[in-house]
């Protein structure tokens, strides 16, 4: 009787351990870095009317990293952004093989992802699990956007890539360690916890996306000579 | 069994100060000063070959990379976001637009070079941009800056970009401060929210927009 008892003694503290080990990954910090161009600076505010009166065509391509339904979420998103700036878009494509160069639209944006990096060290990960997520499991991954900015006639007017970088920690260390510090040091808006990472990322995206389609859109009315007649048309399909 | 953690906690601390991304060395601001590339080891030995070591002769694992930054000269916030998106791509425009100019202008004409820019010492830099890149191209370049009476700037100052600078051109022709044998080189910023420059060429009174 006496040694079941302590079997089962050790069976419910290795069941705790286990439940507080799962806990202790459940506590997770991703920071974001931009890369190359995110951070550039923007003279254009995306909630101001900048794009009024044009029409766009918008094209995410699916590959890289960003899957068919995250293409379409990402193509919504920015047909809402450019919409907010007062374009009229006539045409959102999301997939691989995406083509919309013959669409009636003054402007065509294609937004095409490319994963650079992607990491997960084993080392880490033993480091974590053996110290109970006080040394972070650490994972990251580094994408680029290729977005140019086509006129009705195909041609190229501005092409950019945007590049970033995420890191993620899982592990009760690093994500209590960011707690406290955004809690007792950081300014709100050097927070690194919770969604920040994303907020800052959407934001930066935006910004630069908005800043490029005007940068063509500008770009086409200095080589039309600001003349409307000489802007090159396609019929609709 | 601390004694056996401690050190590893402050591998893992310690590491995290060589990484630019935002934690617990840096703030979210600091990588927003920095321009960051991936590249093999190899590569970024032959670029910095005092800051990276060389590739081990024999690899037990996979190639190793580093990761390159170069800081931004001016933080983020201390120039207006326009002056500095501009400047801190000028010598790339300035080499595109001179490149363009002197590929599409006939002739071998004494190049004259303005920049019409908000900012009278931002304009200033763009111009002595454009006049070093033309010359170091081997360019005959003028360091004068052409000149109009205070009426045509009057008048030019009320029509949009792509009324005044046509005529701008045929003033400075009409009013001799450009001459047969000289191209005005004009960069500027068409439209407030821009931080890309434009550019055009002025020769025999005629104004052509390269870009």
């Amino acid at each position: 009787m006496k040694t079941v008892s302590s079997h089962a003694r050790k069976s419910g503290a290795a069941a705790i351990l286990g439940l507080l080990w799962l806990v202790s990954f459940s506590g997770c910090v991703t920071v974001y870095q931009p890369m190359t161009g995110l951070q550039r600076p923007v003279a254009v505010d995306p909630n101001q009317p900048n794009l009024a009166g044009s029409t766009l065509a918008l094209a995410c391509e699916t590959g890289g990293y960003l899957e068919p339904d995250d293409t379409t979420r990402l193509c919504k998103h920015l047909r809402l952004v450019f919409e907010r700036q007062g374009a009229k878009v006539v045409n959102v494509v999301s997939g691989k093989f995406s083509d919309i160069s013959k669409t009636p639209a003054e402007l065509t944006v294609n937004v095409k992802p490319r994963l650079l990096h992607s990491d997960t060290s084993a080392l880490w990960v033993l480091l974590s699990v053996a110290s109970f997520t006080l040394v972070p499991m650490v994972s990251e991954f580094e994408f680029a956007q290729d977005v140019t900015v086509r006129d009705a006639s195909g041609a190229l007017l501005i092409s950019d890539t945007l590049e970033a970088r995420f890191i993620r920690y899982a592990g009760i260390g690093m994500w209590g360690l960011t707690g406290l510090l955004d809690w007792l040091v950081r300014p709100t808006d050097e927070a690194q916890g919770g969604n920040a990472f994303k907020e800052s990322f959407t934001r930066d995206f935006q910004n630069q996306l908005s800043q490029v389609v005007f940068h063509g859109r500008m770009r086409a009315a200095v080589l039309h000579e600001f003349d409307p007649a000489k802007t090159p048309t396609v019929s609709a399909p | 069994m601390k004694t056996l953690w401690s050190p590893v906690l402050l591998m893992c601390v310690a590491g995290c100060a060589y990484d630019p991304a935002p934690g617990l060395w840096h703030s979210t601001l600091e990588p927003r000063n920095q321009h960051c590339r991936r590249m093999s080891q190899q590569a970024a030995h032959d670029l910095y070959p005092g800051l990276v070591p060389d590739e081990p002769a024999r690899r037990l694992l996979k190639p190793a990379e580093a990761m390159t930054c170069s800081a931004d000269f001016v933080n983020e916030g201390e120039r207006p976001p326009r002056d500095e998106a501009v400047l801190s791509t000028l010598s790339t425009s300035v080499r595109e637009l001179t490149l363009l100019a002197s590929s599409l202008t006939p002739g071998k004409p004494t190049w004259v070079v303005d920049a019409y820019y908000p900012d009278v010492e931002v304009s200033s830099k763009i111009a002595v941009a454009l006049r070093n890149e033309l010359f170091e191209r081997g360019l005959r370049v003028s360091d004068r800056a052409p000149l109009l009476a205070a009426g045509d700037i009057a008048i030019l100052a009320s029509l949009p970009a792509s009324e005044a600078f046509p005529l701008a051109c045929r003033r400075y022709f009409a009013e001799g401060s450009l001459g047969d044998t000289d191209a005005l080189l004009g960069v500027m910023i068409v439209d407030s929210r821009e931080t890309q420059l434009h550019a055009g060429v002025c020769q025999h009174a005629q104004w052509r927009w390269l870009r």
